[in-house]
């Protein structure tokens, strides 16, 4: 029998993350993209780790940061009373930091596409740098940030490292699909990890062919065709 | 029509790259057209970029039209939107994902009704008809040119700005280009500058032409005067040493024309309408200089033999600019040894040849 509060919890989860991932990803792409600060590659480090570093390393760092005594922590203590490890909320963060490479890339990629002269031709058509945004690199670059968010989406489906652990295995709050699996195989009943596999492949899969066949391109556009 | 007055006088220093320190003072005719004409590298692009605003300069001022768009000094920078320019950069910077209504209105802040009308007016004008709907990228280069025009022109900006509005372009079309965009650019009724590298777009384009070099604006004055007569050899290199002047057809016939310049006729190759207006560009070095005996010139191929008068003698180097009056005005360059051998001083009547495709005929 599928988990299917582990399934409500991802998709929430994942969703949730995508949305993070658009507000704070497009102003740091953009920035990217355009910027020619002498710093500007140890920001673009910082935001790939975590396409390098071991999850479960990443995750560490994570839990430390956000524990009671980090400075994370500390702060939501603080703003909220509540707690920020193994509760949905830390989980977002710590996703949130995980897939950030998956949303920068793609955007930053897209934004950096854009010519330049058309940007200055519209601040010379009156256009604020707002406006221009809107209405010349937001329509220029749809393919690239839709791109990241369903690499955002597909990548929180399948964290686990991460999930384990700042988010531990709460029913309803922290345990998400891939956790539910593992638990499932710990207690040796497959036929349960399997009911609950089956929805995230199936998931999965549906969202990069509905992507493809929106973009006909390449799903990592930084490793295929331009 | 009024003038108005254009003040710059911009200092630009690049990372190790060259100092730009141009300055340059005119007034522009209200429908006229100021071509800043230099070799690539020479800043000219940078002074079009200071002008709309998207560089800035670390020292100076410009002013147009009685307001000031920057001033170091006084801590003044206009912002690009608020100039009311209309810039066309290099490949004219179509937006690829706008049809061409929605280009041309991309810089009308009215809405409905009026936007709309403002629309069809500058399509009509522009003769866009028949393409508004069409991408950037279905378009030929020339339509491309008129709807980059279309919309800048749609905001009714007071300085057109054109950076080498032509040198994206295949050389046929570049060629039949010319002298539609000075069509278009004199029926604006709006003062443009235009850069380029190009000779025959300067002759074509620039009522007036301000020769920059090196950062720096070394000559301006009216295009024939600048390209005819260089003020110094820094310009003499640049504009080429030759004569340039206007000319008309009076017959064509077999690939070959027959043209009036001054009081002189020339034949020329290629075929143009009888009273076309052109102009005509002959280089220094494919000028020959006979001495004035009447049997030196009978026997030679070249169509155009000019019985004319020595007028001035300029030494550079080993050779010698010589000027003549042939019905008019034009300059040979010979060798320091040929002068002699002709005896040629001021007042010398010679014989100038010059082969008919050595006569360049820009229309």
């Amino acid at each position: 029998m599928i988990d299917w509060q582990a399934v409500w919890l991802t998709v929430r989860l994942a969703a949730a993350t995508t949305i993070v991932l658009l507000a704070v990803g497009v102003p740091i792409a953009w920035w990217l993209a355009r910027s020619r600060a002498p710093w500007r590659p140890f920001v673009e480090a910082v935001i790939a780790l975590p396409l390098v570093l071991p999850p479960t390393v990443l995750g560490f760092y994570l839990l430390l940061a956000m524990g009671p005594e980090g400075p994370l922590g500390t702060l939501w203590a603080g703003a909220t009373g509540g707690r920020l490890v193994f509760s949905f909320e830390g989980l977002l963060l710590a996703s949130v930091v995980y897939s950030l490479p998956f949303a920068v890339q793609p955007f930053s990629l897209a934004f950096a596409a854009v010519d330049r002269s058309l940007l200055e031709t519209s601040w010379t058509l009156g256009r604020s740098g707002p406006a221009t945004f809107l209405r010349v690199v937001v329509p220029l670059s749809a393919g690239g940030i839709l791109t990241g968010m369903v690499l955002s989406f597909a990548h929180t489906l399948g964290e686990f490292g991460v999930v384990l652990m700042v988010g531990g295995s709460i029913p309803g709050e922290t345990r998400t699909v891939s956790i539910a699996i593992y638990d499932r195989v710990q207690a040796l009943d497959f036929d349960g990890a399997a009911a609950t596999a089956l929805p995230l492949l199936l998931a999965s899969f549906v969202v990069l062919a509905v992507t493809y066949g929106l973009r006909g391109l390449t799903i990592v556009p930084w490793l295929g065709r331009r | 029509m009024a003038r108005q007055a254009l003040t710059i006088d911009v200092e630009r220093r690049f990372r190790r790259g060259p100092v730009i320190a141009a300055r340059l003072e005119l007034d522009l005719d209200a429908a006229g057209t100021l071509v800043l004409f230099g070799p690539s590298g020479s800043g000219k692009t940078t002074v079009l970029r200071c002008l709309a605003g998207l560089e800035r300069p670390d020292r100076g001022r410009i002013a147009f039209a009685g307001s000031t768009w920057f001033d170091a000094a006084g801590g003044v920078d206009v912002s690009p939107q608020r100039r009311r320019v209309g810039y066309l950069p290099q490949g004219f910077a179509l937006f690829p994902h706008l049809d061409v209504r929605a280009n041309i209105g991309y810089g009308i802040a009215a809405t409905g009704r009026s936007r709309e009308a403002r629309i069809g007016e500058l399509v009509d004008r522009l003769a866009l008809a028949g393409l508004e709907r069409r991408r950037p990228g279905e378009l030929s280069g020339g339509q491309q040119q008129r709807v980059a025009l279309a919309r800048a022109l749609a905001r009714d900006p007071r300085l057109l700005l054109l950076d080498e509005p032509l040198s994206a372009l295949d050389t046929p079309t570049r060629e039949a280009l010319r002298g539609e965009l000075r069509v278009m650019l004199g029926a604006g009724g709006v003062p443009a500058i235009v850069v380029t590298h190009d000779r025959a777009e300067a002759l074509v384009l620039g009522d007036r032409t301000a020769v920059m070099a090196e950062g720096a604006v070394r000559q301006v004055g009216p295009t024939l005067d600048v390209f005819d007569r260089p003020a110094d050899e820094a310009v003499a290199r640049i504009v080429g040493v030759e004569t340039v002047q206007p000319a008309v057809a009076i017959a064509a016939a077999e690939g070959l024309t027959r043209l009036r310049v001054g009081d002189a006729e020339l034949t020329a190759i290629g075929e143009w309408p009888a009273d076309a207006a052109l102009l005509v560009s002959i280089r220094a070095e494919d000028v020959i200089l006979v001495g004035d005996a009447p049997a030196a010139s009978a026997g030679v191929s070249a169509r155009n033999r000019l019985q004319g008068r020595v007028v001035s003698i300029e030494l550079a180097g080993p050779l010698a600019r010589v000027r003549l009056d042939c019905g008019f005005e034009l300059v040979a360059a010979v060798t320091r040894p040929a002068l002699d051998e002709l005896d040629l001083r001021p007042g010398t009547p010679v014989r100038a040849i010059v082969k008919a495709p050595a006569v360049h005929v820009i229309a």
